[in-house]
């Protein structure tokens, strides 16, 4: 089965080499969608059917927490998975986003390994 | 050399290896001048929490070239735009990283949006000589201080 993703992340390098990654895993993958800030990604969360969204953190206009908080403020998205990807290292803030309903952390810097392993866990049973 | 600045080293030179695939190497402002590396330029990022600070990384277009090259996977000659970007985001990726090694995961920080300043008189030279590492990624220099306000 193929799924279509929504990556959030200001950095194009991020962006060009998440493709590149995900292509090395066995990841079926229908279309993937960008935004560079959290405010084009809740644009695109509601124009687009998305399986799975990957947010960073640390971005201008709307970071990928407010992201998230208006995600799961809106009936129509709040039941969309996440996984955040970011540097990210504090115990204090990953314990809220969990409270706000990620599905997973991925610690940037990742390999392939670990980004097949989250997506197999959020969707392989569906 | 002190327990911070080994610190801040070792988590460079992993990250590095392991995500841009390049061979880093200890240097040293002996070992190298302004000269080395033409274009150079400067990506620092701020970050606010337990402490505030910021990260700043200098190098030359051949570095940054590696770099983007070796991120994106290219065949052909990376692109300025894809060379400044890599250079934000491996500020990113190296400050936050750096921050939980010195600081652990019970700190919270903020970083800022990371920026290049180029082209710079911004140098290594002018730098509090103690507080900056050397390196060579894959034989090109590189600069970084990791400094906290007083």
């Amino acid at each position: 089965m193929a799924f279509n993703f929504l990556l959030v992340d200001d950095s194009s390098i991020v962006r060009k080499s998440f493709t590149k990654v995900l292509n090395m895993t066995d990841i079926e993958v229908a279309e993937l969608h960008e935004a560079e800030n959290g405010q084009v990604g809740l644009e695109k969360l509601r124009e687009e059917w998305i399986d799975l969204v990957f947010l960073d953190i640390n971005m201008p206009i709307m970071n990928g927490i407010e992201m998230l908080e208006a995600v799961r403020a809106d009936d129509a998205l709040k039941q969309v998975p996440v996984v955040i990807v970011s540097t990210e290292g504090s115990e204090e803030r990953i314990e809220y986003l969990k409270e706000l309903g990620i599905q997973s952390y991925i610690r940037k810097p990742y390999t392939p390994e670990v980004l097949a392993e989250t997506v197999t866990e959020i969707l392989g049973g569906k | 050399m002190s327990e911070w600045k080994e610190q801040v080293e070792e988590t460079c030179t992993r990250i590095l290896e392991d995500w841009a695939m390049m061979m880093v190497e200890p240097s040293s402002a002996e070992e190298f001048s302004e000269a080395d590396a033409p274009a150079h330029m400067v990506s620092v990022i701020r970050f606010t929490g337990k402490v505030n600070g910021e990260y700043r990384i200098w190098c030359g277009d051949e570095f940054a070239a590696t770099l983007a090259t070796n991120l994106l996977g290219l065949m052909e000659d990376a692109s300025n735009e894809e060379k400044l970007d890599s250079l934000r985001e491996m500020a990113n990726v190296l400050c936050g990283n750096i921050l939980t090694e010195l600081y652990g995961t019970d700190s919270v920080f903020d970083l800022k949006i990371p920026e290049i300043v180029t082209p710079v008189d911004d140098t290594p030279e002018g730098w509090q000589q103690e507080e900056t590492i050397w390196l060579l990624g894959d034989d090109a220099p590189l600069a970084m201080t990791f400094v906290v306000d007083k």
